[in-house]
């Protein structure tokens, strides 16, 4: 097993060298300097050249790229051109917001998710069934930015009860230490929300059917002819069983999230690495954008890689070598 | 710091110009002349204050400003700053020896400078600056100060973008001190004595005990750009970043009295529609960049929102590439224009609830410089048959009667470009398209990136292109019209106008330059380089429980420390 997940640590390294290579020069292939974003009609040639020398645009491209790649195997990500601020830093500040708001999505992705799913197979054919089958249907298909706008427009407008944007508000700093914690959690209910529905409906699917299929083994009648209550049938029977298949999508929901959270940072004002990456991208600043993007590609293989070893961690039938 | 020229709105929000205060600017002695003489009038364009009830009341202080906005600022550093926020937010945190007002023109007064005068030739201009201003951390301001801002704006490895400003000063011993509080400085050579003090009095002056021993190559990375020490109405309480600023009043301040405002938040917003509900929600006292289509809505569900026009700053423009043969018959540039009806342009895109938020642009200089715009140009009408009659003289007839011009057997099409994510440039190139249809002409529309779209403007990679520029507010055309101007998208070229622009920028003489502007406004006019549409009013919505509120087109917070909040509105908790 530890030999597995080392081989495939390895091979993190060239796929993440590939795309960040490929990452690198599409940047630099796109027109226009960043040093524009700092220059006006008006500045001289000189101060332009200034710019680009001070941000290491003047040298050669192949040059700048192997540069590049000796400070990243150093894990030094460089200088934001923008900010100036080294963007190990820069990242490390927006990390935390990002992780947060992407615990709470899960949190609901899999809470929700399961509820849903053990409710409509579980009542299959009742009423509960087609309520929660419809409710799941519907959130499945609702694009994120969308639901974002609608839970601003219900919940923050029409009904203000939680806030529209930021991390904290105005005056947090003033808050008692449950007064700050308060203001965060209640800040991060709309962007949680919006981030974890949709694919909280995907979950109760995938949970329903597993739940169905392990509800028609034989065990289970077994477990039913024995004489068992139904709680415990379902609880401790079927539901650690249908568990398995869900376990690995938690690895896969994580590279989603990341992506899902570029949109979703965006429109609720949330100070991390997607509402980071999103500006970065406007103002052509390769540095982030490519540190950024790094921890991406980290997250994404690193997701694959749980998924995997949970699976086998969850069902002992299973073995990597 | 507030006077940016950029490409219109792609980035408006983003950046902002140091630079670009060049031109324009009048000393006190010339506003008294200035006032009392006619060129000046307001017109209906022009934001006036409303006056209310409550301007008769005391100021009180207290209450704090909360202003949304797209994007953060990069830094908090008069001298290498780019973003528009940052302008906008540092001219109320750092010192500058004389300050802009705008009426018609820039017209300053004094801040740090108490007084300044000139020497005999013309070429000595001496600053006694005031003597009780302190920065935050409690040192004085001096004249080391003044004279260690100016070393570092020449400076190359500053890389400062007021660079140029100082470009006029002799070689030698370009500024002198005279003793702490009296510095002096040396010009090569005389000219518009406005536009010199403007160079040397607009920079905003940054605190030498703090920054002196910092390597120079690396101010944008210093710690001082982001925890300032600033000497003026506001200073920094937190930043964090990619959330909030929060500024607060600095009762030290000495010019006039300190800010009413006990702080001033700005809430960085990435999304518009988050904004705007913030707006309506109470969240927001401030937001600046209301869309048209939003206003109808706000005036009448919202009436404690005030919507106040910031002047015509922003325009959008067809450039013809001259280079194109077909566009290089100015014929062909005069039909092209008749053929375009602009009133119906802005009847559809800068029109809400009956108003205009916009007017017909007849050049590149804004009507809001009032003495420069040449009110006199006709402009072209919509009028078909001129428009066929000039095609026809070009050689452009419907030989084969399918509804399009040719010539030779090539039908007379082309591709009107704008940059992406721009809803009203997109609707414009439609309505452009179907009004050339009905004269004749084929127009494809494209949409490209909008840094794609730029580059391609600056190597004259286009046939037609629909962009924008956000005017300055002092005359400096060159880097537009001059022959090989960097900014010169339809290389256009035109001896005549080279000259009026050469002789313009180098007289002393106000009234020559007004003469040289407007008839270069005349003949760029006639040439039809452009195809010059419309410019539009910014709307700012702000809550109306703030008094004495001064946005103008120079400024988003103009005099943000006479606002003010009645004491049984401010707001607890804030």
């Amino acid at each position: 097993m530890l030999t597995y997940i080392v081989r495939r640590l390895l091979l993190a390294i060239p796929t993440t060298l590939g795309v960040c290579t490929l990452l690198f020069f599409a940047l630099h292939a796109a027109p226009g300097s960043p040093a524009d974003h700092f220059i006006n009609p008006d500045m001289p040639p000189e101060i332009r050249d200034t710019m680009e020398r001070n941000l290491g645009l003047d040298q050669p491209l192949v040059v700048q790229y192997f540069k590049w790649l000796g400070s990243m195997a150093q894990l030094d990500f460089g200088r934001s051109f923008f900010q100036q601020r080294p963007v190990l830093e820069i990242l490390l500040e927006a990390m935390p917001n990002t992780l947060v708001l992407c615990g709470f999505s899960l949190l609901l992705i899999f809470g929700l998710g399961i509820t849903l799913g053990v409710v409509s197979a579980v009542w299959r054919g009742s009423v509960w069934e087609t309520i929660s089958t419809v409710v799941s249907l519907l959130l499945y298909s609702m694009p994120g930015f969308w639901l974002a706008l609608m839970l601003l427009l219900l919940l923050a407008y029409k009904f203000p009860i939680f806030p529209s944007s930021g991390a904290s508000g105005i005056m947090a700093s003033n808050l008692s230490g449950a007064g700050q914690l308060w203001d965060r959690l209640m800040h991060l209910v709309l962007p949680s929300l919006a981030l974890g529905v949709a694919p909280a409906a995907g979950v109760a699917r995938y949970m329903r059917a597993s739940m169905l299929e392990v509800l028609s083994q034989e065990y289970i009648r077994g477990a039913r002819a024995r004489g068992l209550s139904e709680a415990r049938v379902v609880g401790r029977h079927a539901l650690r069983n249908a568990m398995l298949p869900i376990v690995t999508l938690l690895g896969l929901y994580l590279p989603f999230l990341l992506s899902g959270a570029v949109l979703i940072e965006t429109i609720f004002g949330w100070p991390g690495m997607g509402q980071l990456i999103f500006n970065a991208i406007r103002q052509q600043d390769f540095p982030i954008v490519l540190g950024n993007t790094v921890l991406f590609t980290f997250a994404v293989i690193g997701g694959n890689l749980l998924a995997d070893v949970l699976y086998a961690f969850v069902d002992p039938r299973i073995r990597y070598r | 710091m507030t006077l940016p020229e950029t490409h219109g709105d792609t980035q408006e929000m983003g950046r902002d110009d140091p630079l670009r205060r060049r031109r324009l600017a009048i000393a006190l002695m010339l506003a008294t002349l200035l006032a009392t003489t006619a060129g000046c009038k307001k017109g209906e364009e022009t934001p006036t204050p409303t006056p209310t009830p409550a301007e008769a009341e005391t100021p009180v202080r207290g209450g704090s400003l909360v202003i949304g906005y797209p994007a953060d600022v990069d830094l908090f550093h008069p001298l290498v700053y780019s973003s528009d926020l940052s302008g906008q937010l540092l001219e109320r945190m750092f010192p500058t020896l004389i300050v802009p007002h705008f009426q018609c023109q820039c017209i300053y007064e004094p801040q740090l400078a108490e007084r300044w005068d000139w020497s005999e030739d013309g070429l000595t201009l001496t600053f006694h600056l005031r003597k009780d201003v302190t920065w935050s951390d409690g040192e004085p301001v001096d004249a080391d100060d003044v004279l260690f801002t100016w070393d570092l704006v020449a400076d190359d490895q500053v890389g400062s973008a007021w660079a140029p400003h100082l470009d006029n000063l002799r070689k030698q011993d370009p500024v002198e001190k005279l003793d702490a509080h009296t510095v002096a400085v040396h010009f090569d050579h005389r000219y518009d004595l406005v536009t010199m003090l403007t160079h040397v009095g607009s920079i905003g002056v940054v605190p030498e005990h703090v920054m002196r021993d910092w390597p120079r190559d690396n101010h944008r990375g210093a710690p001082f750009a982001s925890a300032p020490v600033t000497a003026s109405w506001f200073r920094m309480e937190r930043w964090d970043r990619g959330q909030q600023i929060v500024l607060t009043r600095d009762e030290s301040a000495p010019f006039e009295h300190p800010a009413y405002l006990d702080r001033v938040v700005v809430r960085i917003v990435p999304e518009y529609a988050t904004r705007l509900m913030e707006l309506e929600n109470g969240t927001l006292d401030m937001l600046p960049g209301v869309h048209l289509e939003d206003m109808e809505r706000l005036e009448a569900e919202h009436p404690e929102i005030r919507l106040e026009r910031r002047g015509l700053r922003f325009n959008d423009y067809i450039a013809w590439n001259l280079k194109d043969p077909r566009f290089a018959d100015v014929r062909v540039r005069r039909a092209l224009a008749h053929a375009m009806d602009v009133e119906v342009l802005i009847d559809s895109i800068l029109t809400s609830g009956g108003e205009r938020y916009g007017r017909r642009a007849v050049g590149t200089i804004t009507p809001e410089l009032c003495s420069m715009h040449n009110d006199d140009i006709q402009p072209l009408n919509h009028d078909l048959e001129r428009a066929s009659a000039l095609f026809a003289e070009a050689g452009w007839h419907d030989s084969d009667g399918d509804g399009w011009l040719d010539r030779d057997g090539q039908r007379f099409t082309f591709t009107l470009e704008t940059n992406a994510g721009n809803p009203r440039r997109a609707l414009a190139q439609i309505i452009v398209q179907e009004q050339l249809r009905q004269a004749g002409i084929d127009v494809q529309v494209g949409t490209v990136e909008g840094n794609v779209f730029f580059d391609k403007l600056k190597r004259h990679e286009f046939e037609a292109a629909l962009g924008g520029w956000g005017s300055s507010l002092f005359v400096d055309p060159s880097n537009k019209w001059l022959t090989g101007g960097a900014y010169n998208y339809p290389s256009y070229s035109n001896p005549q106008v080279d000259e009026l622009i050469n002789r313009g920028l180098a007289t002393a003489d106000q009234d020559e330059a007004r003469r040289c502007w407007q008839e270069m406004q005349a003949r760029i006019y006639e040439d039809q380089p452009y195809a010059f549409l419309y410019w539009r009013d910014e709307v700012v919505a702000i809550h109306e429980r703030f008094r004495d509120v001064r946005i103008d087109v120079l400024c988003l917070l103009q005099d943000l420390h006479k606002w003010w909040v009645p004491l049984d509105q401010q707001r607890a908790g804030r």
